[in-house]
C-alpha cells in the first residue's frame, strides 16, 4: 500500500494545494449543506448540537447576560459561519486555495464537527466501538472520523504559514 | 480536547461569580471541550492573540489537563469582543469579573 500524501499543503506564503478526490469534496458539500439548514432553521438554538455553536459567555445563571451577548453577537457568530460555507461551496473544485479561502474551510470543517460530535456525544477516548452497534452512528462517526483527519491536515497547512510569517 | 493517546478531562463549567465592584476586572476563560483538537486550540491561541506558540502551548496544555485555562483579561468590553472571537473559532469561552 503506497503511503497517501497530505490532503492540503501550503505551496507558497498564502498559497495552499487541495488535493481531495471527488468522493471527498461531495462528502464536504453534502455535510456543508447540512450545516447551512441548521444554521437558516428557523430556531437554531433550540437544537442541543446547533447550540454548541453559539455558546453562552456568562455563567448560565446570568440570564439577562447571556441573552444581551447573543443579541450583540449572535447575528455576527451566524453570518461568519455562513459565508464561510458560501466561500467552501465556491471553491470546491479548486486545487488551489488562498489562506482566506483555507481559512473558511478551517471554520466550516470545525463547525461541522462540532455539531456532529455533540449529536454523536464523543468523548476524548470515543473509538469505533462505542458506536458499531446503531449502523448510523457507525457511519457518523466514521465520517467524523474523515473530517478530523482533514482538519488535522488543514491547521498543519495553516501552522506553516503562521510559523513562515513569525519569526519568533 | 481530541488526541488518541490522551486521558479523558471533563468538561468544565463556569464557577457562579458574584456581582462584585464594576471596575474589577474581566477575565476569558477557554474550558476543555472533546471535539476541538489539541493543534487547533493551539494555533487559534497564536492566531487571535498572538501568543508565541510555547504560550499558546502551554494555555492549551493547561485548557486540557486541568479543564480550563484563563486567556485573556481586560475590560467587559474586551472580554466581550474576545469571547465572541474565540466563538467564532468554535472555542468554548466564557468571562466573569476577576476576584
Amino acid at each position: 500500500m503506497r503511503l497517501r500524501k497530505g490532503p492540503v499543503r501550503r505551496v507558497g506564503p498564502g498559497r495552499f494545494e487541495l488535493r481531495l478526490s471527488e468522493q471527498e469534496r461531495d462528502a464536504v458539500r453534502t455535510f456543508g449543506g447540512q450545516l447551512r439548514v441548521l444554521l437558516t432553521s428557523e430556531d437554531p438554538s433550540s437544537d442541543a448540537a446547533v447550540a454548541r455553536l453559539f455558546p453562552p459567555a456568562l455563567p448560565e445563571d446570568d440570564v439577562l447576560g447571556n441573552l444581551e451577548y447573543e443579541q450583540h453577537h449572535g447575528d455576527e457568530l451566524l453570518a461568519g459561519r455562513l459565508a464561510a460555507l458560501d466561500t467552501v461551496e465556491r471553491t470546491l473544485g479548486l486545487d488551489r486555495l488562498s489562506e482566506d479561502e483555507l481559512l473558511a474551510w478551517l471554520g466550516s470543517l470545525n463547525s461541522i464537527r462540532l455539531v456532529i460530535g455533540t449529536r454523536l456525544g464523543v468523548t476524548e477516548e470515543s473509538t469505533e466501538g462505542d458506536f458499531a452497534g446503531d449502523e448510523r452512528n457507525a457511519e457518523m462517526f466514521e465520517l467524523y472520523g474523515y473530517l478530523t483527519w482533514l482538519q488535522g491536515w488543514v491547521i498543519e497547512a495553516l501552522d506553516e504559514e503562521l510559523r513562515e510569517g513569525d519569526p519568533t | 480536547m481530541t488526541n488518541a493517546s490522551t486521558a479523558p478531562v471533563e468538561i468544565g463549567r463556569p464557577e457562579t461569580v458574584e456581582d462584585v465592584e464594576a471596575d474589577v476586572p474581566w477575565i476569558v476563560i477557554v474550558w476543555n471541550d472533546p471535539i476541538n483538537l489539541m493543534t487547533y486550540v493551539t494555533w487559534v491561541f497564536q492566531k487571535l492573540f498572538g501568543f508565541p506558540r510555547a504560550k499558546a502551548e502551554k494555555l492549551m496544555w493547561d485548557v486540557h489537563t486541568k479543564g480550563k485555562a484563563v486567556v485573556a483579561n481586560g475590560t467587559r468590553d474586551e472580554a466581550e469582543r474576545d469571547v465572541s472571537r474565540l466563538h467564532a473559532y468554535g472555542l468554548w469561552a466564557t468571562m466573569q469579573k476577576d476576584r
